[in-house]
């Protein structure tokens, strides 16, 4: 996914048919069916997979992925990402020597990604990994452009719907003084994977523990400086952004703040006839900043009745932080719900959906002003939906 | 491009959650379940209390093991004893290895025998890693058949359908369809056998006189598993369009020794209505003579296809992906019909080289040719496809597929 998203890079995945399938299956969201990069490419294009069977498994894998690198640079990749599954880690695979080896003997470069599947640790491990073999491409360069601006992640959505709310992150980039240098991981070729070290400043599009550990590790090894705030989920959000990028370059963003505040509080008080007085229980991810949302419901005059946190998991948090804490269950809220009545609940636990209450998933704004308007006039309605929908009494 | 399909390991979780009363069980990493439990949901629609906790973490299809790094080292039998005992909404449980967990020796059968699930577990002895969907789908239906189904005294009269895999778009509707025929024809069937037959209908299906047959390939090894108890299947070519599908009744009345017309009847009603539209308006029914059309599906229903959407419409093959697996008699079958029309040249050049009319390929090369302009009209007839909710079935075979695809042909075909 941290490869194949750049164009020029080829990726060769390692490992049987299903890791690639399962991959490419779910990046083709983006790719397809929104074209993310606006080139009406698919993943496919730039993902190939060594298709390994038993017969691997006794033999080695070494002999397929040769060939498949063979196969790539005749078609002309000048780039390749080589990421190992589960089934080369336990069979032995070197893909090290072997991507070595065929980089002097075809002249091209071939990066070797030895996670091993989840040989390697969870998810984060396997980014991390990956990212930082990645940002080897960056040109060092001590010219920083401050006018340039990064965007770590992608603050664009696989879903067509949410196309509507990106102009208005574009806008705000741009009245705060900054053109976008690149989007990595989002829209970016390997050209603008090098031109990284050019800008100045860096900003993550979500703001996600897990997310802060990598970006905070791409901007020590760019050069660049990586804004506290991430591109803001919210109006209050919207305004520390702007303060810090006030602070940072040392322009006057009081003008755009006060226009968007505007806008933001005529908006709001159309919702707040749904809102005022009504109460929510909410349920919390342990990575995710929910900061916007309690300013949210400030902003609506809504009152928190209780909050309650998921179960911490260890492939996300990290064992330390899990240690000890409690885990959450359905049946929790579902007590809180006869003892408290709220008039919602708010839960980012997958189980929390069906609960036979008026319930639903947090989520999150699209950054930008324009998406927290969104959001709160989606949330006035919901206080007004059914306590539960027809379809869902049918059983 | 490097089209991926659907191996044999994704394809085998699919064919244990296909039996209703069996669960698939993954013994492998969180990551291999996130695709196949997704997907199992919408592919088998049934009503599952949601499950938290270990082993599901809120979603209640294929309950997963969540292997990690240490386990490859030390062994994780314990995982596959402590999931089995949380299992009690099955009568049967298919234990799949991923493609890791399959080399690193796990005692799954100790694992079962130390489970306190009460039901019968069945543990596949191949992963299938990298093999064609049919592989998978076929190897492990007959696993679960030698498992479950005892020899019984033969029912004069009964059949079960085999190879209609759940990973087939609309494949609710052509059972449906398939065994209306049958009905129609005297002809009681005892289990669609990995396409929605409950773990008692498959338990009854070893007294069937007769198996049928849809996709050859998807029930070989299971059709050898019912030849133990003495059951025949008949194989017929993989029924899409009106032709094929009526060949299909002609060859199991004629085994069964049945007359054919009620069900030929049931089929003609559609050829009718299709008909009639066809012939509505004053040219509308010509616009996809001489079109061109370019199969890529991983199956056998090519060579029907491509017969059919000649024979009924006069439509072209541009290209044909060729399957790797096809063995050399339907090749040669596929070669001399394309010869016959002078279109040798459709199997030799790659499916994205050359640009057509209608594309029938998995629904996300479809969306993708269209946005590209290599056709004009993508219909998404195979996996993988956007996951979506689908209220209304959208069947590929049998004469209610015929239709569909007519449907989406005509819809926005733009040659006159």
């Amino acid at each position: 996914m941290y490869t194949s998203r750049i164009r020029g890079i080829h990726t060769i995945i390692h490992g049987p048919t299903s890791c690639a399938y399962m991959m490419c299956c779910n990046s083709d969201l983006g790719t397809i069916h929104r074209d993310l990069h606006g080139d009406k490419q698919s993943i496919w294009e730039n993902v190939s997979c060594t298709d390994l069977n038993d017969s691997a498994s006794v033999f080695g894998g070494i002999d397929s992925l040769e060939k498949l690198i063979r196969k790539r640079v005749e078609l002309g990749d000048e780039h390749i990402f080589v990421i190992s599954m589960c089934v080369p880690g336990i069979i032995g695979d070197n893909i090290i020597d072997c991507c070595s080896r065929m980089s002097s003997e075809l002249g091209v470069t071939i990066i070797p990604v030895p996670v091993d599947g989840i040989g390697a640790g969870g998810v984060i491990d396997g980014r991390n990994f990956v990212i930082d073999k990645i940002m080897e491409f960056v040109e060092k360069t001590d010219e920083k452009d401050p006018n340039l601006i990064n965007i770590l992640g992608d603050y664009r959505s696989g879903r067509e719907f949410f196309t509507i709310f990106d102009k208005s992150v574009e806008d705000l980039l741009s009245a705060a003084g900054f053109t976008i240098n690149t989007i990595y991981p989002g829209k970016c070729t390997l050209d603008d994977i090098k031109k990284m070290g050019k800008a100045m400043y860096s900003v993550q599009s979500t703001d996600d523990y897990t997310f802060n550990r990598t970006y905070s590790s791409i901007c020590d090894s760019i050069g660049s400086i990586r804004m506290k705030e991430p591109l803001p989920q919210g109006m209050k959000a919207t305004e520390r952004w702007l303060d810090e990028v006030s602070e940072l370059t040392g322009r006057n963003l009081d003008p755009v703040k006060a226009q968007i505040r505007e806008t933001y509080d005529s908006e709001i008080e159309k919702i707040k006839n749904r809102t005022s007085g009504r109460k929510v229980l909410v349920v919390t991810r342990p990575s995710g900043n929910y900061q916007w949302l309690f300013e949210l419901f400030e902003d609506l005059n809504v009152e928190v009745m209780k909050t309650r946190e998921l179960t911490y998991n260890r492939w996300v948090m990290g064992s330390d932080l899990s240690e000890g804490k409690e885990p959450y269950v359905s049946d929790m809220i579902s007590a809180d719900i006869d003892s408290l009545s709220p008039d919602l609940v708010l839960s980012d636990a997958p189980s929390d959906i069906h609960l036979k209450w008026r319930c639903r998933t947090i989520g999150g704004p699209h950054v930008g002003p324009a998406g927290i308007i969104d959001y709160a006039k989606r949330l006035g309605m919901m206080f007004d939906t059914p306590v539960e929908e027809e379809w869902r009494r049918i059983s | 491009m490097n089209i991926v399909r659907m191996d044999g390991f994704l394809s085998s979780i699919m064919a244990a959650d296909s039996i209703i009363g069996c669960r698939a069980v993954m013994h492998g990493p969180g990551g291999c379940r996130t695709h196949t439990s997704r997907l199992s949901a919408t592919r088998m629609l049934r009503d599952y209390e949601v499950r938290e906790g270990p082993f599901y973490f809120n979603h209640p299809r294929v309950p997963c093991t969540y292997v990690d790094d240490e386990d490859y080292v030390n062994g994780a039998d314990y995982k596959v004893t402590e999931l089995l005992d949380t299992v009690n909404d099955a009568e049967v449980c298919v234990v799949i290895a991923s493609p890791g967990t399959s080399l690193i020796g796990d005692d799954l059968n100790g694992a079962a025998y130390r489970s306190s699930f009460k039901g019968i577990t069945v543990i596949p002895e191949y992963c299938h890693m990298s093999e064609p969907a049919h592989a998978g789908y076929d190897s492990t239906i007959a696993d679960i058949v030698k498992s479950v189904c005892k020899k019984k005294p033969t029912r004069k009269g009964t059949a079960n359908i085999l190879g209609l895999p759940i990973i087939l778009e609309g494949w609710e509707t052509t059972v449906s369809e398939f065994k209306g025929y049958l009905e129609a024809m005297g002809i009681e069937v005892l289990a669609c056998v990995g396409a929605g037959c409950t773990v008692d209908e498959l338990k009854e299906s070893s007294a069937a006189e007769f198996n049928v047959s849809i996709f050859k390939e998807y029930c070989a090894e299971t059709a050898s598993e019912y030849e133990q108890f003495g059951i025949k299947t008949i194989f017929s070519e993989t029924p899409i369009g009106f032709a094929s599908t009526k060949s299909w009744i002609h060859n199991a009345a004629q085994f069964f020794g049945v007359n054919p017309t009620p069900a030929l009847e049931i089929l003609h009603a559609a050829e009718i209505r299709a008909s009639r539209v066809l012939k509505a308006g004053l040219t509308e029914g010509f616009v996809a003579r001489c079109a061109t059309f370019s199969v890529q599906v991983d199956s056998s229903l090519v060579l029907p296809l491509t017969k059919w959407l000649y024979g009924y419409l006069s439509m072209f093959p541009e290209c044909i992906a060729v399957c790797d697996w096809w063995d050399t008699e339907y090749r040669k079958e596929l070669d001399e019909f394309l010869a016959s029309i002078h279109c040798s040249d459709a199997t030799s050049k790659p499916i994205e080289s050359s640009r057509c009319d209608v594309l029938l390929s998995d629904g996300l090369t479809a969306k993708l040719f269209e946005k590209k302009g290599i056709c004009s009209i993508g219909i998404d007839v195979w996996l993988p496809s956007k996951h979506r909710m689908n209220f209304v079935d959208r069947p590929i075979l049998g004469a209610k597929g015929a239709m569909r695809i007519l449907d989406d042909i005509f819809y926005d075909i733009q040659r006159n």
